[in-house]
């Protein structure tokens, strides 16, 4: 297991009176290669969680492992594991902190080491693996970026770390329809080369097209970990917790109730295409 | 780091004759009660006037344990100072530890000296305790407010203070926001010996100047925008006014003051 929480707590401010209890007992591994979408209403402990999970945030109980070892006994390791679980803000304004685009994407691997005529064609790569031009963006200051392009800077900042593990906390938020496909489609390609994905998201027809297993979370604990198709049938669940169906299957659920579809439940265009083809006895191509 | 700990001498709010007490008054009794430490020459007086802390603390109507949090920051240079003196005092031996020894005149300066430095920051402390910055800047104002005629900024400089004290907090939880940003990506501020880790956090000097500046672009902005034009000719929503109260203070303040003073020449 990459990374492996065990009966985690967090609490904000402990032992003051506006302590608050953000995460309560929470277990969960990931493993190489997987893709997680962490779901849950607002407040639920998302973020916290995956701070605790990027060791950036040390939990207040329980244990955080990487590979095995518990990352908070090895300090002098932590540098080394917090790239390997490389984290992306959820406001990526707070991620920028460098004069230039390229100072910023290039601030691990000039603190690293990487020797300096290996640093440009790194960054250039980060940023093209985001869909950002070099050329046209190197010498930008982030400030001056739009939301969209800032959140595509700071996940260049992380991937250029090249981790095992990749968390997006609502990294496709404040993108235009084409931007978050695109996104979507760049953190797929990231995922088939073995980097293990977990994204936090509130849109769940982007975690029915990505994700391989949702863990969703609500008053800081897990009430649900598995695929999405046993996710999605969680009905009471998701309503308890105010969050919606895909719109593919809301509009599988009208059918289905018609008479007109039956069999799985499908979560993706895709899917759906090929379902509604076979019921009108077309052969899906 | 969080901002709590930081809190030196930070506002209580509270509902006391110490709060209500005319800031400027404060700040002038504050700066005599400070001066007039300094004239102490006696162990005995010292411990008598450290009496006057849990009396103030009373009469503030702050916790004692909110009161000594103030000394956290300066534990190490009290018990630094404290232990200079104990051992590096000529005198009668009290005691050996390896090449060290302790003298009786030692302990005597150690206490006395440790026991000044922490008083001097007590007391000034009730004032930051009882008294709003907000409150502290416009006394500062005030006090100063007759130079003035000599052309000097004088509002300009309160406003000043008054900008700085509010974005302390501020500029912290930015600190700490930039930290997080640097460790994700690598940046290690928690191993190795004090000097690296000190010079760790010279990167983080620079982002941080650069978001000061733009927050105050921001605030200047938003200033003009409500319509702020400067010291000339503009009113107050709170008026520093002088009080029955705030007099019978000064006095009885100044009084028990020159005593302390007055022992000196009196034992
Ligand atoms: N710095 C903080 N101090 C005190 N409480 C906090 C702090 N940050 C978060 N909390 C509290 O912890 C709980 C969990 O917050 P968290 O940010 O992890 O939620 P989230 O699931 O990410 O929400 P969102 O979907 O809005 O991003 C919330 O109740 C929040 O109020
Ligand atoms: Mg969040």
């Amino acid at each position: 297991m990459l990374v492996e929480l065990g009966a985690v707590g967090y609490t904000y401010l402990p032992r003051s009176e506006a302590a608050a209890q953000a995460l309560a007992d929470v277990s969960l591994t990931v493993g190489s290669g997987e893709f997680i979408a962490l779901i849950g209403p607002t407040g639920s402990g998302k973020s916290t969680l995956v701070q605790i999970m990027a060791g950036l945030v040390k939990p207040t109980s329980g244990r955080v492992k990487f590979e095995g070892n518990d990352i908070w006994l090895e300090k002098a390791r932590l540098p080394e594991r917090r790239r390997l679980v490389g984290l992306v803000f959820q406001e990526p304004e707070k991620q920028l902190f460098e004069m230039t685009v390229e100072d910023d994407v290039a601030f691990w691997p000039r603190n690293a080491g990487v020797s300096a005529e290996a640093v440009p064609e790194m960054t250039r790569a980060a940023l093209e693996a985001v869909g950002l031009d070099y050329p046209s963006y190197r010498e930008r200051s982030p400030f001056t970026l739009s939301g969209g392009e800032m959140r595509r800077v700071a996940i260049a900042g992380i991937v250029v770390m090249n981790p095992r593990v990749l968390i997006l906390d609502e990294s496709t938020v404040g993108l235009d329809a084409r931007g978050r496909m695109d996104l979507a489609g760049r953190i797929r390609a990231l995922n088939q080369k073995d980097t293990a994905i977990v994204m936090v998201s509130h849109d769940m027809d982007e975690v029915a097209e990505s994700a391989d297993r949702v863990i969703m979370l609500a008053q800081g604990g897990i009430v649900f970990d598995g695929p999405p198709r046993e996710a999605f049938k969680q009905t009471d669940l998701l309503a308890g917790i105010d969050l919606e169906l895909p719109q593919v299957a809301r509009i599988a659920a009208r059918l289905r109730r018609q008479g007109l579809l039956g069999g799985r439940l499908p979560l993706t265009l895709a899917e759906i295409e090929s379902d509604i083809l076979t019921a009108f006895g077309k052969v899906p191509e | 780091m969080n901002g709590r700990s930081l809190a030196l001498g930070q506002y209580y709010p509270a509902r006391s004759a110490l709060h209500t007490l005319d800031p400027r008054v404060k700040l002038l009794l504050m700066l005599a009660l400070v001066t007039a430490i300094f004239f102490i020459n006696n162990l005995a007086v010292m411990v008598a006037a450290g009496l006057l802390v849990p009396v103030l603390a009373t009469v503030a109507k702050v916790p004692y344990s909110w009161v000594i949090r103030g000394l956290r920051p300066l534990l190490f240079i009290l018990i630094l100072t404290f232990f200079i003196h104990v051992f590096f005092t000529p005198g009668a031996r009290l005691a050996a530890i390896g090449p060290l020894t302790a003298t009786r005149a030692g302990l005597r300066n150690g206490a006395f000296y440790s026991l000044r430095l922490g008083l001097v920051v007590l007391f000034s402390s009730f004032v930051t305790l009882t008294t709003t910055p907000v409150q502290l800047t416009d006394a500062i104002e005030s006090i100063f407010g007759p130079l003035k005629k000599f052309r000097l900024p004088v509002h300009e400089v309160a406003l000043m203070m008054t900008i700085a004290l509010r974005f302390i907090p501020t500029l912290l939880s930015e600190a700490e926001t930039i930290m997080q940003a640097q460790k994700a990506r690598g940046a290690d501020f928690e191993s190795g010996h004090i000097f690296k880790r000190a010079k760790s956090f010279v990167p983080l000097l620079i982002p941080l100047f650069i978001s000061a500046f733009r927050r105050a672009d921001e605030l200047a902005l938003a200033m003009e925008a409500r319509g702020y034009a400067g010291g000339e000719g503009r009113t107050r929503l709170h008026v520093l006014k002088v009080r029955a109260a705030d007099v019978v203070w000064l006095i009885g303040g100044l009084a028990v003051i020159a005593l302390v003073v007055g022992v000196r020449w009196a034992v």
